[in-house]
């Protein structure tokens, strides 16, 4: 994985689908020690669309590495060429963004 | 009768002051630290009552998994959900991560988890709009030499 994250989505029966998967190391403690680094995973996931939360997670250091989501929700005003945008936060305390179009409705 | 009386009071206010002392401690127990399952659901709902989610939660696990280092698991529900507790007792903390679920968010979420164990049990809490608590487990079993890198 080149990014830093990427997204799928797509719109279907008023639903919008969403996979995501962001690039991290999810190192727990053990995993820390073990490679003599600081322990660092993701603390705070957040997708919204403008103000709307559309996912929400606060995931701990037992999540996978480069983590990969799925979820749904009801499309409501939700449109063609509406931005998604990922936030995370990791332990360490660096937050990044990820964003992405929606480009097709069926 | 004076003395009597007095005894029975003082060992009455200790043992209220030590179950004070314990509440207390079950209050601000760190789910994020907790060992066990059962340490993480007393940290968020005490002694709230726990109904058994068969039928109402649908949890999709291996019963084999095959890498130790990304476990999927699915969660759907139809219930009107404020939050999902994911918890697993076979790493150090139990804690695998809290969705907060949105108005208007449909109950489906997939995620990966890790372990180092040969099995784990995956439990899941759901509290729903309304305050009740579902909550339903499946066991997995881990395929060696799978690996746990993350």
């Amino acid at each position: 994985m080149n990014s830093k994250a990427r997204m799928k989505l797509k719109i279907k029966d008023k639903v919008l689908s969403v996979k995501f998967q962001l690039k991290h190391k999810m190192l727990s403690l053990k995993d820390a020690k073990r490679k003599q680094l600081a322990m660092d995973y993701i603390t705070h996931i957040v997708v919204k669309s403008g103000s709307r939360v559309l996912f929400e997670f606060q995931p701990s250091m037992f999540v996978s590495k480069n983590p990969i989501f799925k979820f749904k929700v009801k499309q409501k005003e939700l449109k063609l060429n509406d931005v998604l945008e990922i936030t995370w936060t990791s332990y360490l305390g660096k937050t990044e963004r990820f964003s992405k179009i929606i480009e097709r409705v069926e | 009768m004076k003395r009597r009386s007095f005894i029975y009071l003082s060992a009455l206010s200790t043992l209220s002051f030590s179950s004070f002392i314990y509440a207390d401690e079950n209050q601000s127990l760190d789910p994020w630290r907790a060992v066990t399952v059962d340490e993480v659901i007393n940290a968020f709902y005490g002694k709230r009552k726990i109904i058994d989610g068969k039928g109402k939660i649908v949890l999709i696990a291996p019963k084999l998994a095959s890498n130790s280092g990304a476990i999927p698991i699915t969660i759907r529900s139809d219930i009107e959900t404020k939050r999902i507790l994911v918890l697993q007792d076979s790493t150090t903390f139990s804690l695998i991560g809290i969705f907060d679920v949105p108005k208007d968010a449909l109950v489906d979420y997939m995620l990966k988890t890790k372990t180092e164990a040969s099995a784990l049990r995956i439990v899941i809490l759901l509290e729903s709009t309304n305050g009740k608590i579902y909550k339903i487990d499946k066991s997995i079993e881990v395929a060696m030499g799978g690996g746990c890198e993350g």
